[in-house]
């Protein structure tokens, strides 16, 4: 079982109703009722998801109220994005490959200044 | 401010120049997603103005195609662009990725960066639910640990 909070994260993402509940749960606190209403599940299932995702950090639920609703906490999801910059690599490799193509299309440039400028070796014009 | 990356190079060539490897199609065909793929010239369209939208095929080596979209949110040749850009067009486009070109001796600073300064753990959290389709990836991985 991973233990390191990163696995965590991804362990309460990687299920398709968690998700949906923590998208429930980005447009405001919802109880265990509401949660449970748009899927075809017990209370007792959708609790044992909010379990899951209140382990991992993902939810909280408030104490007092009696009806102890449910809040997305975007915290871990913060950090499962920085891990996600995955992104960050594949903007790194972008930039090698367009600095590549700026040195080629610059090359070209010279050459064709050098080379392949029509007016280059005749003599002025005097119209 | 958190940060999610931050890239930065600096470039041999002039900054308008650099501004226009990113957004003109025949230039951006060519660097983007590295010379490993190919982006078929009649895949891309690219309007290059506050709202105007993106649109791009990656063929990966394997053959697999990537549908890249994205919207231009702010545009100001030659020294910044911000654009959002998801390989989900279906869904939320997540943070916009942003572009700084600065003038530096010997051509061009490019910083490229996204950050969640400006949004609230609710849109940061609907952009990482647009991740899904990297996350479908992980429950495989996890699955077989």
């Amino acid at each position: 079982m991973p233990t390191d909070a990163l696995s965590q994260t991804f362990a309460a993402l990687a299920d398709p109703t968690r998700r949906a509940i923590l998208e429930r749960l980005s447009r405001g606190e919802a109880t265990v009722n509401e949660l449970a209403e748009p899927f075809d599940m017990t209370l007792a299932a959708v609790s044992k998801h909010l379990r899951v995702l209140e382990h991992a950090g993902l939810v909280t639920r408030s104490r007092e109220a009696q009806y102890r609703p449910a809040q997305l906490d975007a915290r871990p999801l913060a950090a499962a994005s920085g891990w996600i910059s995955d992104y960050a690599r594949f903007w790194e490799q972008n930039v090698d490959a367009m600095e590549a193509y700026l040195d080629v299309l610059q090359q070209l440039t010279f050459h064709s200044d050098d080379n392949d400028d029509p007016d280059k070796n005749k003599e002025p014009r005097n119209d | 401010m958190t940060e999610y990356f931050t890239v930065t190079r600096t470039l041999a060539a002039a900054r308008e120049l650099v501004f226009d490897v990113l957004t003109t199609p025949e230039h951006f065909a060519v660097w983007f997603g590295t010379a490993a793929v190919e982006v078929p010239a009649e895949s891309l369209s690219m309007d290059v103005r506050p709202g105007g939208g993106m649109r791009a095929d990656m063929v990966l080596p394997d053959g697999n195609v990537i549908h890249w979209a994205g919207e231009y949110v702010e545009v100001d040749r030659p020294s910044h662009l911000a654009m959002t850009l998801t390989d989900r067009p279906d869904e939320y486009a997540g943070l916009p990725v942003i572009f700084d070109l600065e003038e530096v001796p010997g051509g061009t600073l490019l910083t490229i960066r996204q950050d969640r300064s400006d949004f609230s753990d609710e849109q940061v959290a609907a952009t990482i639910a647009g991740y899904n389709g990297f996350i479908d990836d992980m429950e495989r991985v996890l699955a077989s640990l």
